[in-house]
């Protein structure tokens, strides 16, 4: 049959033509579930990572650093457990002092074998960072660990020496000096149960496990870094409170209100029965021990 | 001649009759006859360091001050609380039956007849030692107590309170012209310093420290059911405690 010649061919050429547009319909749309459904996959697998996290990682932690009760080996841990989580190559813990500053309480670099404070032996000599400029008493916004600490939230950067708003030139001849580049970079608070900061967490150069590239903080960490920076924060006013009452025992001051005892002495020696026994005292003692020598 | 030993605190809570029982106990262990008498009537107990069973406890301290037995008679043989050889020690409890306690409460007595049972007791059981669980604060029967004792412990926790109702204590016994006078410091934190607590108590009350007992986690789970120093002897309590009785027989 020539199909070019009837109408019977037009229909079918119709029909063919009707059927590829559908076809290629179909497959659009198969192709657009496709890729939803590899979404939905991705997000269930980041939701299952962090669940896993959660409860493999986060709580344990909390609950070993909630126990601990060495400041050094806290403050480690705090750090240490942190640069794991974000798998970061260094970091540093800053405690808020009562003078408004961030005083450095532990500093690690992988790459570059650092370890200062902690357990380390090597204290960190390194002098804090004022929350509040020394001569204006404007907020230190610049560094961002100061500006962590007073806008009390997670702050992130991708690369360090782009970051606009943030200061980095500390950063940049500490780099020089020790051969390092800086690049990511994220600083979480630690904040107690009633909101106030009392640390921060700062963790440079989150790797790529696989290739060990640097690479921007993974966003979705956020939550689970700040669940650990509350916990952190939690163990470590804990240990400081417990500190501070042992400090009060251990310094005990003995004060005695002489006037009071005075008074006190004068009214019992004043009545008639301590008169009495006063006198007899010896007397009593003697006789009570005396009748059985007979 | 025997000794009187009074065991004192200004306030309850102070391990005081803990430390009376443990010393008696030390003491009798060094082959000595010794009794102690539970005056504590209004909140009796001694009795439970030296498992004392309340139903083999017939007649008590209270009995022998309602005329009701001898005091000879509310004196219990609890030296099997001792290890090996030692003792005899007796102990004169004090009822813990609430109808007994609200009695007393209620008709009080006179503190006089005490003075003629610890004399009693003394010349009927030829005691070497008698040590006087006496009641907290400062009250006619514990300024009796105080009053014809050899050897006066004064036994305190680190707290205000304490180191006050203490400076009374120590003032009003000067005064009645206690030949013996010792303060032991209980319930300290391990992490204070000791000897600068000493220090701090002897230049302010003028009267030596005998001991500092440290706050265990022994003492506080074995609490009053058990003598510490018998049980646990290695624990720094234990030698403590065997340090004021060694030095209550050396006077």
């Amino acid at each position: 049959m020539d199909l070019s010649s009837s109408a019977l061919g037009a229909f079918c050429w119709a029909y063919v033509i009707c059927a590829s547009i559908l076809g290629a319909l179909g497959i659009y749309r198969g192709g657009r579930n496709r890729s939803e459904s590899l979404r939905l996959v991705r997000q269930l697998e980041r939701e299952k990572q962090r669940s896993d996290q959660l409860a493999n990682f986060i709580i344990p932690t909390g609950l070993a650093m909630a126990a601990e009760t060495d400041l050094n080996t806290l403050l480690e841990r705090i750090l240490l457990e942190g640069k794991s989580l974000s798998q970061a190559d260094g970091g540093t813990l800053y405690l808020v002092t009562p003078e408004k500053t961030l005083r450095f309480g532990m500093v690690v670099n992988d790459s570059l074998k650092i370890a200062m404070g902690g357990t380390s032996g090597h204290p960190v000599t390194l002098p804090p960072l004022p929350l509040y400029d020394p001569a204006t008493g404007e907020p230190n916004r610049k560094n961002i660990a100061t500006a962590c600490a007073l806008a009390a939230k997670s702050l992130s950067v991708a690369d360090a020496y782009l970051a606009p708003g943030f200061d980095f030139s500390g950063t940049k001849v500490f780099d020089q000096k020790m051969s390092y580049r800086t690049i990511s970079v994220l600083c979480v608070p630690l904040k107690d149960p009633a909101g106030q900061v009392i640390g921060v967490l700062q963790l440079i150069n989150a790797q790529d496990p696989e290739t060990r590239r640097v690479i921007p903080f993974d966003e979705h960490l956020n939550h689970l870094m700040g669940l650990l920076g509350l916990l952190a924060a939690a163990a470590l006013k804990s240990y400081l409170r417990v500190q501070k009452l042992t400090e009060e025992l251990e310094n005990l001051r003995i004060q005695i209100d002489e006037a009071k005892k005075e008074r006190q002495v004068a009214e019992i020696t004043g009545s008639d029965y301590f008169k009495n026994i006063k006198a007899r005292a010896q007397e009593m003692r003697s006789r009570v021990k005396g009748q059985e020598s007979k | 001649m025997a000794k009187i030993v009074s065991i004192h605190s200004f306030r309850g809570g102070t391990g005081k009759s803990n430390l009376t029982a443990n010393l008696a106990a030390q003491v009798a262990l060094a082959g000595k006859r010794v009794a102690v008498v539970d005056t504590d009537i209004q909140s009796p107990g001694i009795h439970m360091p030296f498992a004392l069973a309340e139903e083999r406890v017939t007649l008590a301290l209270n009995h022998f001050i309602w005329g009701e037995c001898a005091i000879e008679q509310a004196a219990y043989d609890v030296s099997s609380v001792l290890p090996g050889h030692g003792g005899p020690l007796y102990l004169v409890p004090s009822s813990i039956k609430i109808s007994d306690i609200g009695r007393i409460l209620k008709e009080g007595y006179d503190v006089r007849l005490l003075n003629d049972g610890f004399q009693a007791l003394i010349e009927k059981l030829k005691l070497d030692y008698l040590f006087i669980d006496t009641h907290p604060g400062v009250n006619e029967e514990t300024l009796l107590s105080i009053a014809i004792s050899d050897s006066l412990v004064l036994i305190l926790r680190p707290d205000q309170q304490d180191f006050q109702g203490t400076a009374v204590t120590v003032e009003l016994a000067r005064k009645l012209d206690v030949p013996d006078m010792m303060m032991v410091i209980n319930k300290v934190l391990p992490s204070m310093n000791f000897a600068e607590l000493r220090a701090k108590v002897e230049a302010i009350y003028h009267v030596p420290v005998a001991a500092i007992l440290p706050l265990t986690p022994e003492l506080v789970q074995l609490a009053s059911s058990g003598l510490v120093a018998i049980r646990f002897p290695e624990l720094d309590a234990s030698r403590e405690i065997k340090k004021i009785a060694d030095r209550i027989l050396a006077e």
